[in-house]
């Protein structure tokens, strides 16, 4: 066992060293992850969302690597909390894997505190990050951050803005980043999903939206609507002209992003963690999945087990502390 | 229902049917629903306040709900009460073979609670024979024939064309 | 426009294109037969095989089998009572009082060719004005949807049979049961009991699987071996005269056009249009009596209407990015694997896309109606299977069918529950039609009535300054109150006369 153990990490750390000097390729998976059986990654929502398109798209360049087929499990339902037993039960073998957003982080804390926590599960892979941006209708008279401030101070509580899931989720705790930094209140208006926000900003119905790049970038692109500050250290590339929050002067936490990542049961070895991380990335560089990512608008990342665990508990230490301040954590 | 109403020969243990006041199942009927629009509407009445004083919060409208469906139970409370004092109509409820109805609202619990844990193919095969013995199918090839058939045709088609991973 | 019809037409010179149209097809229909399995799960699964295919390929594949998937959901509904999507519930009312006294060749024959001629008229409408109708559609804010829940929720008194008070009783548990879960606006869990698996909500397909095929196991073991159906066997090459079909032509017209319009507007989907075309024809009928035991206009105008919402959805993803129902989003997803990001640009930008889509709705349809009328001959013999095996195969696949809808015992929990709770609600009388409209609707109408109220500072106003929702709402109370004081009349001249 322990020399296993010993052969799979010099393997896991010959393929880091591959990577960083640019030798990267499936060649790498040569001595890389090899698992026994079909690998399941269990979804927590159902077939075709994102979510589920992302993974389709790894399966595909994934599983010629790794020489198994890779089985996409749909376990939608109780708010992640189907497919988070599901992980949590499967044996730590690297062949029961789950795919999470931040809204996984924010249940641990909020609906699903008591049942499952961080500490369950092993945090394997960063896949994907996706930051936030604000929009408005292209007619609108708010073009900034600062003119969307500016008119919440007029009329405290009183802008709409429309986003993504309850008070309490990823985006609403963005925007009240935004409202502590700002000094200002809006009035947030819960959506079920990012097509609804975007038809509510164009008819009117919000005065701005908040959204992922992805799907939002046509319509910048066709002059419907605009970007009017994105949640991030730096610009996007493909929407050069929109400000950062800082750049606007509202300095807020920029490590606040969407991401989509793997984790699996908690006792997983952290070698096969490694070597699991190692293969996805591999896989990512292949053509259908660069195609995937680029038309869906994310940025891919790059952390691996040991600094995507880190990532977790400093996204779980900010959502902790901005859930306190909108005073939704009952303790 | 269109379908030939003459019954089949009833075996011993078969009641052969079940006749209860129309009346007084209406009356059970909607009490209970009176009970569990009530317990409704307490815990829709538990429910946080909202943050946003624009919002009628999470219980404003099953609270509400809860109101009109309690008033329209009473009032149907009202109407089956009034019909049994003032008209002479005797309606009843009928149920044809009780007993095997009983038996197969048990059979389909106990595959519910058994699915996972004996696994959905002997599951299927066990209970669709029992289901046909409820229902009165006596001949034998019949009763091997159906359950292994569908079997078969489940599995193929979720397990092997859809790629399901059934337990 | 021409010019680009004619381009998509011409793509259908590739034989890669038709033999994408018939697996498209044959895997739709399929997969939308059996109970529990719908078109979004079909578009998924078909994900896979699209990569490395042109995506002009891909695309005519998935689009027959959303097609062919939202018409197979009618056969399980014809033949076992079993709608398999909220879209075939009307279809049930009527396909199966017909299959029950022999006639499901009839039934089969009739939903496929208001299946198909509804994709062909509503196609026509989709070419003409997908553009201006989806801008249009953009103007339906919160006020207008409430509205539009509500004129849906009016439609119960038209379609409940029996007592109105049980039919609205019917109703307030439909509206119950779709608040429970994790409320949209503020995310606090509502009667979950803190069992996180009833987080998002009551699944909608085993309800409806336990409310009509379980309810109705147990209908048949009440009724035992003895009770047999015999079809007649479809002799020539419809089961039905060429007159039957003509007569129907200003139903399907009708429906088309209202399932069409449903379609457009985004959160309003096939089963929305196919409850308020049912009602509608319900109304213009000269025999209303016959619906709900077997008529083959309300057949007709289900199913047209649900069919017809397809390219209806199609409308607001093709001309603006954004769909008009849950198997439109999942379309958007399998768009973007072939680096298609579907926006307001795509008309100028890649024109060959939604002109192929519009060609390939209009070929489809062929290829549909011939494995459904093919089909119908085999399907036709399953109603003669004898009840118990019926009954057998009808919760075995249920089971099966409940499970594989989320890899989880969870729904399969929900729908026993759904079917003994229905068996009982039947014998008591209690319409089930308004339990699963009122839950189709009642979420849509609850958060679209906060969302206003939110948006407007609590301004009640929004629900009649704005015209569309005035009108709307006008609509749902002339369609409540109606019925409402027809029943006083009848009373009032009753007791008089007595």
């Amino acid at each position: 066992m322990t020399v296993w153990n010993f052969r799979t990490t010099v393997s896991a750390a010959a393929c880091v060293a591959a990577l960083g000097l640019g030798f990267a390729g499936p060649v790498a998976a040569d001595d890389g992850w090899k698992p026994t059986g079909p690998v399941s990654f269990v979804m927590h929502t159902k077939p075709g969302g994102g979510t589920d398109v992302m993974v389709r798209a790894l399966a595909h360049s994934l599983e010629p690597m790794i020489g198994q087929t890779l089985v996409v499990e749909n376990a939608p339902g109780g708010g992640g909390a189907t497919q988070m037993a599901k992980v949590r039960a499967a044996k730590p073998d690297g062949l029961t894997l789950g795919v999470n957003t931040v809204s996984h982080f924010t249940a641990f804390l909020t609906n699903l505190d008591g049942v499952f926590s961080a500490d369950d599960f092993a945090w394997i892979a960063l896949m994907q990050v996706d930051p936030i941006l604000v929009f408005s209708e292209k007619d609108s008279a708010v073009t900034s951050i600062t003119d969307l401030v500016e008119l919440a101070r007029s009329k405290p509580g009183q802008v709409n803005i429309g986003g993504f899931g309850p008070v309490g989720s990823m985006q609403h705790l963005g925007m009240t980043m935004l409202e502590q930094e700002a000094g200002v209140v809006f009035n947030w208006v819960a959506f079920e999903s990012t097509p609804d926000i975007i038809a509510a900003v164009m008819g009117g119905h919000v005065d701005a939206g908040v959204a992922n790049l992805g799907p939002v970038i046509e319509f910048f692109e066709a002059d419907r609507l605009k970007g009017i500050g994105v949640l991030g250290d730096d610009r996007l590339s493909s929407v050069p002209d929109m400000q950062t929050f800082g750049e606007q002067g509202y300095n807020v936490d920029t490590s606040w992003l969407q991401v989509r990542g793997v984790f699996g049961p908690k006792d997983i070895d952290p070698a096969l963690q490694q070597q699991i991380a190692d293969a996805i990335f591999t896989a990512m560089e292949a053509d259908t999945y660069q195609t995937y990512a680029r038309s869906a608008g994310v940025e891919d990342g790059t952390h691996g087990p040991a600094e995507y665990t880190a990532f977790v508990e400093r996204i779980l230490t900010i959502a902790e502390a901005q859930l306190k301040a909108a005073n939704l954590l009952s303790q | 229902m269109a379908e030939s109403k003459e019954r089949g020969r009833t075996s011993r243990l078969e009641l052969n049917e079940l006749r209860l006041a129309m009346w007084l199942c209406d009356l059970a009927g909607s009490g209970i629903l009176l009970w569990v629009f009530w317990i409704y509407l307490q815990h829709a009445n538990a429910l946080r306040r909202p943050l946003n004083a624009a919002d009628i919060g999470a219980g404003g409208f099953p609270g509400l709900l809860a109101l009109i469906a309690i008033a329209a139970l009473l009032l149907l409370l009202g109407i089956i009460i009034f019909r049994h004092v003032v008209t002479r109509r005797r309606a009843s409820l009928v149920i044809q073979r009780p007993l095997f109805v009983v038996m197969t609202m048990a059979l389909l619990v106990g595959q519910a609670i058994l699915f996972d844990r004996i696994g959905a193919i002997v599951c299927v095969g066990g209970f669709s024979l029992a289901i046909l013995l409820a229902c009165g199918e006596r001949r034998p090839m019949h009763l091997v024939g159906v359950p292994v058939a569908l079997t078969a045709f489940i599995y193929a088609v979720f397990v092997l064309a859809l790629g399901v991973k059934l337990p | 426009m021409f010019e680009n019809l004619a381009l998509g037409f011409a793509s259908f010179a590739d034989p890669m294109v038709w033999a994408a149209v018939f697996f498209g097809a044959f895997a739709g229909y399929l997969i939308g037969a059996i109970p529990g399995l719908g078109p979004s799960l079909g578009i998924a699964l078909l994900i896979p095989f699209t990569y490395g295919m042109d995506p002009v390929v891909s695309i005519v594949g998935l689009v027959a089998l959303y097609v062919a998937a939202e018409y197979g959901g009618a056969i399980s509904a014809i033949l076992i009572n079993s709608p398999g999507t909220a879209a075939a519930v009307a279809t049930a009312w009527d396909g199966y009082p017909l299959t029950k006294s022999g006639r499901a060749g009839e039934a089969l024959t009739v939903s496929i060719v208001s299946s198909g001629m509804g994709i062909v008229v509503s196609t026509l409408f989709l070419v003409a004005t997908a553009v201006p109708l989806s801008e249009f559609a953009l103007k339906f804010g919160p006020g207008e949807y409430f509205a539009l829940a509500l004129v849906g929720l009016s439609l119960v008194s038209g379609l409940s049979t029996g007592s109105p008070v049980k039919g609205a009783i019917a109703m307030f548990i439909g509206l119950a049961l779709a608040t429970v879960g994790l409320d949209v606006q503020t995310g606090v869990p509502r009667f979950t009991g803190g069992n996180p698996d009833f987080f998002e909500g009551l699944p909608l397909v085993p309800i409806l699987l336990g409310l009509y095929a379980l309810t109705e196991v147990l209908v048949m073991i009440e009724d035992g071996a003895a009770a047999k159906t015999k079809s007649a066997p479809i002799k020539k090459l419809l089961a039905v005269p060429m007159s039957t079909l003509f007569g129907l032509k200003t139903v399907i017209a009708r429906s088309s056009l209202i399932g069409y319009v449903i379609g457009v507007i985004p959160g309003a989907g096939p089963s929305i249009a196919a409850f308020l075309s049912y009602a509608i024809s319900k109304k213009m009928s000269k025999t209303p009596e016959q619906f709900g035991k077997g008529s083959l206009e309300g057949l007709s105008s289900s199913e047209a209407a649900n069919n017809a919402a397809v390219p209806g959805s199609l409308a607001p993803l093709l001309a603006l990015g954004i769909p008009g129902s849950a198997t439109a989003a999942v379309m958007i997803g399998a768009l973007m694997v072939q680096g298609i990001q579907p926006g307001p640009l795509l008309f100028t930008k890649s024109p060959e896309i939604p002109y192929t889509i519009f060609a390939s709705l209009w070929v489809g349809v062929p290829v549909m109606m011939f494995l459904g009328l093919a089909g119908a001959r085999v399907w036709a013999k399953v109603a003669d299977i004898p009840r118990p095996a019926i009954a057998a195969i009808v919760a075995g696949i249920c089971f099966v069918g409940a499970y594989a809808s989320s890899n989880s015992m969870f729904p399969v929990y929900v729908m026993v529950a759904a079917g003994l709770v229905g068996y009982v609600l039947r014998k008591l009388d209690f319409p089930l039609a308004p339990v699963i409209l009122a839950l189709v609707l009642g979420e849509m109408m609850e958060i679209n009535f906060r969302r206003a109220l939110i948006t407007t500072q609590g301004d009640w106003a929004v629900f009649y300054s704005s015209p569309l929702t005035g009108i709307l709402l006008a609509m749902a109370a002339l369609a409540f109150l109606l019925p409402a004081f027809g029943a006083l009349q009848g009373f009032v001249r009753k007791r008089r006369a007595a």
